[in-house]
């Protein structure tokens, strides 16, 4: 027993040191752990706010008063633009509201939803004119630039700078701004009303009846397509430089029925052609070059040139009638339903009668732009000079292969051969197999110069070549009856009259060569590929295109005449060598 | 006895065994490298310490980076007005073309730059040791080798400041942990303050040359320090010694324009040869180090192509006879049909490169540069008569077309200032320096020439970014980079630029 004692004491040292251990191990695991259960530390917008309550504690209140503070927390992709308690302030005092709580919940809501997008945008995705995607509110938003005093921020609908943008957060992006964001309340009507710069304007507007049409907000309007315009308003000092004072000299001017709301009258078709059935603000103006309008089968040009957004800046005829500037400080003012800008010169349709075009294939801004190529004489087939896709501006293609994918330019020899009468000497090959398949092209698209609304003939001229592949002609997707093909020719014996009726005619100034039966007019052939009814003042589409898939030649095209059915000649005048008209 | 004898012998031999088959996993110095303080033992090693910098411009100091002569390119071209976007420009350049620049923007990392710089300070920090443990150093050579190394550094720090504004100023090779610092920004004038003075220094220590013509123009002589601190001193508005930098390679005699009678003649030396009699500085690619050009201008997926006004404005065309024109332009800058840009990538009028011979040397400085920056220098020393005759020798080799003449008096110093920015499009075209000349003679006299970089915008910012990048231009901040956010969220101590908050 004693020996055990003495054991035992022997043990207790360690005995203490494992209780200890024990006492360790327990305390030890009593500590909390601390695990991370996210996976990022990044919070929703409304978390952010919140956290932020120092800048943001105001904002907060509103989107709390909207009701709209859960979806903010839950998951989504938006973009918010939120201002400052300094811009809050600033706004609430501009409304002699004492605090968030007189807003009422309804103007809340109109406040947040119009700085929610339902979409990711940063800042790189701002423009010059509307973000992509509209605000919750369904108006856009519009961004830009400012310099003030030697700095430059973005601004946000022209009502707030951007303070700092991309914050990113779990639900989408956040912008801090310095303003509060305002929505629109008023019509287009009455945003032209309300300044009385465009009191003439305005007149015009209830005198001819759109001040009613665009007086209808959105959500009433019951067409589709007419809820949202595009109205060019015209300030007074306009009308003062062209002559008219006041409404009671341009109602004498323009009217000419008597009563405005007819809608032949031409006051009527004045302010019809104004108001653009699609919202486009600037930068669509400065992008999208042709607009249609309320005149019926009337459409507006637009085009950017240097800084200036110009209207019916237009090159008729080789002759550059210079177009209407818009005035960007009064531009871009958003309405309920649409948006306003202001023009800086009076314009009206242009009267024009039709008359031929003879359009010359060959003729492409790059193409004159290439030194010594446009009807040189020095890029004669089979080599020519090839574009690919996408060089040139006017002309695109459906090609496949290293046959069938370009497009070539070909001029005569310094000195064309007898049998070569192509106008100005130049002609283009769609690639080297007009077919379809690969190793071909099966369609080519130009756009036409400008081609005034009226009832054309349509002749495509071309020299006779091998493919019998049948070829047609569509403008702006309308098809021409007549098949084409290149295989066919004229018969030298048979009179201009006899040739015409058949659809076919000698397009040159290639002497006769009688008694070749096909290959006369050495080869020089026009078809008549129908009639067709230009519906409005514009640039079209022309496009050739062949549904067979056969054969291995090249087609040799050098004009598409279009020709007044009324002219007085479908023949005359001739095209000649030297690219003038022969009578 | 014997037995503990055994057990001291077994243990004895132990400890020998073990001692010696320790050494080579306790060994620090890596098997395959060379670590300091076994370099910088010759001058062998010293050359070869002073090539790496210069060939550093040549590689990418990552798989993301450019490379620093891809940047000379990208950041002397695209904000400017004779580039346009190619099918292959990412997208990051594009929002660079259309003035929406971000900090995440990856064109504004600097890191190549910086990597150049180290590389530059330990050469400095550790080549005068050399002279001491190598006796056949002699104190010209490490002079010439501290030259290059400071001039090198120089247009380093000379880029950064034309892109960045305000940088950081590191002097002081990061050779050990205790060198990583995180330092603030200096001053631009603080830093083109050093890049003067070590330029002064180099000017006395640079060899005029190294006996071999491709060394002479591939390596720094002191004519390429003369080069540089004209362009340094045109910068910052000091036009009597910008002169007086010029007249220094002008009258050295060893350079002279290439002048021929055709267009070929005058191609073939500059740009397909290269190392022509107007080169200075050229970076050399060859065979074994091909440049990126080929994949920037020429491949079907073109990053870059020239903006179809390039040819109608800037150099203007004889439409009655194509052989009348400026040999600048068509077929030498660009070739019209499908405006690619053709100075690094053609052979001649016809043929281009393939990507096995795509080593077209990058030309930092030549003679022509020189001449021009005296002539805009003049311009403000009132000497416009000198930069009249300047320019009409350049055109007269150039065999420029009356129709891009223009007829400023030589006291029109705003006439003659469009001028010579005009001829420097004209003569320098895709060479990196038109954004720089552009910001240049804007900033000039606190920007009282902000016009000629908003013209420029409008002539080639898309319509739908135009009216935001004007009014963005109006603020001086936002003609230089924001600092790119890698270094912001690695150096707090870095302040960004204002403009990109």
């Amino acid at each position: 027993m004693m020996c055990d004692m003495r054991k035992t004491k022997r043990m207790i040292p360690a005995m203490l040191l494992a209780a200890g251990m024990l006492v360790v191990i327990t305390l030890h695991s009593c500590k909390r752990d601390h695990l991370t259960l996210t996976t990022t530390s990044t919070v929703n917008m409304l978390t952010y706010l919140q956290q932020n309550a120092d800048q943001y504690s105001l904002f907060t209140q509103i989107v709390e008063k909207a009701g709209y503070s859960s979806f903010l927390n839950a998951y989504g992709a938006y973009t918010m633009f939120v201002p400052t308690n300094d811009g809050v302030t600033a706004y609430l005092k501009k409304n002699n509201k004492a605090s968030v709580n007189d807003i009422d919940v309804n103007t809340a809501k109109n406040l947040v939803s119009i700085s929610i997008i339902q979409d990711t945008i940063a800042t790189n995705l701002f423009t010059d004119g509307r973000i992509r995607t509209p605000t919750m509110l369904s108006q856009y938003l519009i961004t830009g630039a400012a310099n003030n005093n030697g700095v430059s921020t973005i601004t946000i609908n022209k009502q707030a700078n951007l303070l700092k943008g991309n914050i990113r957060l779990g639900n989408g992006i956040i912008h801090v701004i310095d303003n509060m964001l305002v929505p629109a309340t008023l019509t287009l009507a009455q945003t032209v009303e309300q300044q009385s710069q465009y009191s003439i304007f305005t007149e015009a507007l209830k005198a001819t009846g759109f001040y009613d049409s665009l007086n209808v907000a959105p959500a009433n309007n019951t067409v589709a397509s007419r809820k949202y315009l595009t109205l060019i308003a015209q300030p007074n000092s306009v009308f003062a430089a062209a002559g008219i004072p006041d409404f009671a000299t341009l109602r004498q001017r323009y009217s000419t029925t008597g009563n405005p709301k007819n809608p032949q009258d031409s006051l009527y078709l004045f302010v019809a052609y104004r108001v653009f059935p699609e919202l486009s603000y600037l930068t669509d103006l400065a992008t999208i070059t042709s607009h249609s309008t309320l005149a019926p089968l009337e459409i507006t040009t637009s085009e950017l040139d240097g800084q200036d957004v110009l209207l019916n800046n237009i090159v008729f005829n080789g002759v550059l009638e210079p177009g209407a500037p818009l005035d960007r400080s009064l531009s871009d003012v958003s309405a309920t339903n649409g948006v306003l800008h202001s023009v800086q010169a009076n314009y009206k349709i242009k009267v024009r009668k039709p008359g031929p075009l003879y359009f010359d294939l060959g003729d492409q801004p790059e193409i004159k732009r290439t030194p010594g190529l446009y009807r040189s004489g020095r890029y004669p087939a089979p080599t020519g000079y090839v574009f690919q896709l996408g060089q040139l501006a006017d002309v695109t293609w459906v090609g496949a292969g290293g046959a069938g994918n370009f497009f070539r330019y070909c001029t005569t020899g310094p000195v064309p051969s007898s049998s070569e009468y192509y106008y100005g000497n130049d002609f283009i090959q769609p690639a080297d197999r007009f077919r379809t398949g690969t190793n071909g092209m099966a369609s080519i698209t130009f756009k036409t110069p400008l081609l005034v609304k009226g009832r054309y003939k349509v002749w495509v001229d071309y020299k006779r070549g091998t493919s019998t592949n049948p070829t047609f002609v569509s403008i702006d997707g309308v098809t021409l009856p007549n098949v084409i093909n290149v295989n066919d020719g004229v018969n030298d014996a048979e009179s201009d009259a006899v040739l015409e009726a058949k659809g076919y005619k000698r397009y040159s100034e290639s002497p006769l060569t009688p008694g070749n039966s096909a290959g006369g007019g050495n080869g020089h052939v026009g078809r008549l590929a129908g009639t067709i009814n230009i519906a409005t003042t514009d640039r079209h589409t022309l496009t050739i295109f062949t549904p067979s898939g056969g054969g291995a030649a090249p087609i040799s095209l050098d004009v598409v005449e279009f020709r007044p059915i009324d002219m007085p000649s479908q023949v005359y005048p001739k095209l000649g060598r030297d690219g003038t008209l022969k009578y | 006895m014997f037995k503990s004898k055994l057990y001291k012998t077994l243990v004895i031999a132990l400890i020998a065994v073990s001692a010696c088959s320790c050494k080579k996993y306790l060994e620090l110095r890596p098997y395959d490298g060379v670590v300091r303080d076994e370099f910088w033992q010759t001058k062998e090693q010293l050359l070869s310490a002073v090539i790496g910098c210069y060939t550093s411009l040549t590689v990418q100091s990552s798989s993301a980076d450019k490379s620093p002569v891809e940047n000379f390119f990208v950041w002397g071209e695209i904000r400017a007005d004779m580039v346009v976007p190619g099918i292959g420009m990412t997208l990051d350049e594009n929002n660079v073309v259309n003035g929406n620049i971000l900090p995440t923007n990856s064109v504004t990392s600097w890191r190549g730059f910086y990597r150049i710089i180290n590389q530059c300070n330990t050469v400095l920090d550790y080549a005068p040791n050399v002279k001491a443990v190598d006796n056949t150093l002699t104190q010209t050579q490490l002079n010439g080798y501290l030259a290059e190394a400071l001039t090198l550094r120089s247009l380093m720090y000379f880029y950064l400041v034309k892109t960045f504004g305000d940088v950081p100023l590191k002097l002081k090779s990061t050779s050990s942990d205790t060198d990583i610092g995180q330092i603030p920004k200096n001053t631009r004038k603080e830093i083109l303050d050093q890049v003067v003075a070590d330029l002064k220094l180099a000017e006395s220590y640079a060899v005029t040359s190294y006996g071999n013509n491709a060394y002479d123009k591939g390596r720094i002589t002191r004519y390429t320090v003369n080069a540089l601190q004209a362009d340094v001193y045109l910068w910052m508005d000091n036009y009597a010694d910008c002169i007086t930098a010029c007249d220094k390679v002008i009258s050295s005699g060893r350079y002279g324009l290439v002048t021929s009678t055709s267009q070929a003649g005058w191609f073939n030396p500059l740009y397909v040869a290269g190392n022509s009699a107007e080169g200075i500085f050229e970076i050399q690619y060859d065979q074994q180090l091909l440049n990126p050009f080929y994949n920037m201008f020429l491949t079907t997926r073109a990053r870059y192509k020239a903006n179809p006004i390039v040819v109608d404005e800037f150099y203007t065309t004889d439409l009655q006879d194509e052989n009348n024109k400026d040999i600048r332009g068509v077929d030498a800058a660009v070739r019209v049909g499908d405006q690619t840009i053709y100075k690094y990538v053609g052979l001649d009028k016809d043929n281009t490169r393939t990507i096995d011979n795509s080593y077209a040397h990058w030309i930092v400085y030549r003679y022509a540069d020189i001449l021009l920056m005296k002539a805009e220098a003049c311009i403000y020393s009132n000497r416009g008569a000198e930069t009249l005759n300047i320019i009409n020798t350049i055109r007269t080799r150039a065999k420029a077309l009356p129709a891009s003449a223009l007829s400023p008096n030589a006291d029109d110093v705003s006439g003659l200032t469009d001028y010579v920015l005009a001829e420097r499009a004209r003569e320098f075209a895709y060479e990196g320096k038109r954004w720089y000349d552009l910001l240049r003679n804007a900033k000039r006299n606190n920007y009282a020439r902000l016009d000629i970089l908003i013209s420029a915008a409008v002539r080639v910012v898309p319509a739908s970014f135009q009216q935001s990048t004007v009014n963005k231009l109006k603020d001086p901040n936002s003609h230089y980079f924001p600092i790119n956010q890698y270094e912001i969220q690695n150096n707090p101590n870095l302040v960004q630029n204002p403009f990109y908050k």
